[in-house]
């Protein structure tokens, strides 16, 4: 038995995969499909036959995305990207030395805090020092994700 | 024959604002007013509309708020603002001047040879 709510569910998740949006744009969205649903309903076709033709109104998944991404806001826009990243990262190959790095750079962190701690270094100084790990630290992972992403491009062509 | 995309694209927004201006409206209505207005020519592609909604509402001309539709189901509607009024008025006058430099030279009245 066909389950309406469920398709456009499904069919809305689908559209803003990244999950970058507003509840109130998914919302906006399927108020739209559920009035072209509606109507073709009046018209006489079956739940089934109203939910794809509806789907095929309203427009390629990929194409309402691109919609939808030229009215992001900017934090929208990181928060896209770093999804992207992270399903970038879901790569068997890069788990390993992403980890690692991340251990490593955990590992550097808590050496310089403990070192920190039992130096004479003022208060100041010593949150300075770590908030300075903390870009490197970003910037340290970018160039690995970059590397491994051209090494993973190398490897495919 | 169709309007080109082109066509389509600038005239949205004096047609969302003119929708709005004689009462609060939402996305799916305005594509089959617009669909009707035009008599089946001007075909809105239905993912085009609400990012020009909300960049109308970023720039303060519509806002918006949730109401209840006659189904239960909860609906964003939009209301013309008081800058949009303004925005209007000015769209129409230059799209009112266009149609005359039109209509003057179909008329020949321009033409100096």
């Amino acid at each position: 038995m066909f389950d309406l709510d469920r398709a456009v569910a499904t069919w809305t998740e689908s559209v803003f995969a990244d999950r970058c949006v507003s509840d109130a744009r998914v919302a906006e969205l399927k108020d739209h499909l559920y009035c072209e649903i509606e109507r073709l309903r009046a018209e006489g076709h079956s739940a089934e036959q109203a939910f794809q033709s509806a789907v095929a109104t309203l427009g390629e998944t990929t194409a309402l995305a691109a919609e939808a991404a030229k009215d992001r806001s900017v934090l929208a826009t990181a928060c896209v990207a770093l999804a992207r990243a992270e399903r970038r990262d879901l790569r068997r190959a890069f788990r390993a030395p992403l980890m690692a790095h991340a251990i490593l750079w955990a590992a550097v962190m808590l050496g310089i805090a403990l070192m920190l701690s039992k130096s004479a270094t003022p208060d100041s100084l010593s949150f300075l020092t770590i908030s300075l790990l903390v870009p490197c630290w970003w910037a340290s992972e970018q160039i690995l994700r970059r590397a491994l992403e051209q090494g993973a491009a190398g490897h495919g062509r | 024959m169709p309007p080109s995309k082109d066509m389509v694209a600038a005239s949205a927004i004096p047609l969302i604002l003119s929708i709005l201006k004689s009462g609060d409206s939402y996305g799916y209505a305005i594509i089959q007013q617009v669909r009707e207005l035009s008599g089946g020519e001007m075909e809105w592609a239905d993912g085009m509309l609400y990012p020009i909604l909300h960049r109308l509402e970023r720039r303060r001309l519509v806002k918006s708020y949730w109401g209840t539709a006659d189904t239960g189901r909860k609906r964003k509607y939009y209301r013309l603002h008081r800058s949009g009024v303004e925005e209007l008025a000015e769209l129409r006058a230059h799209w009112d001047k266009l149609h005359g430099m039109l209509h003057r030279l179909e008329g020949g009245e321009l033409c100096s040879t």
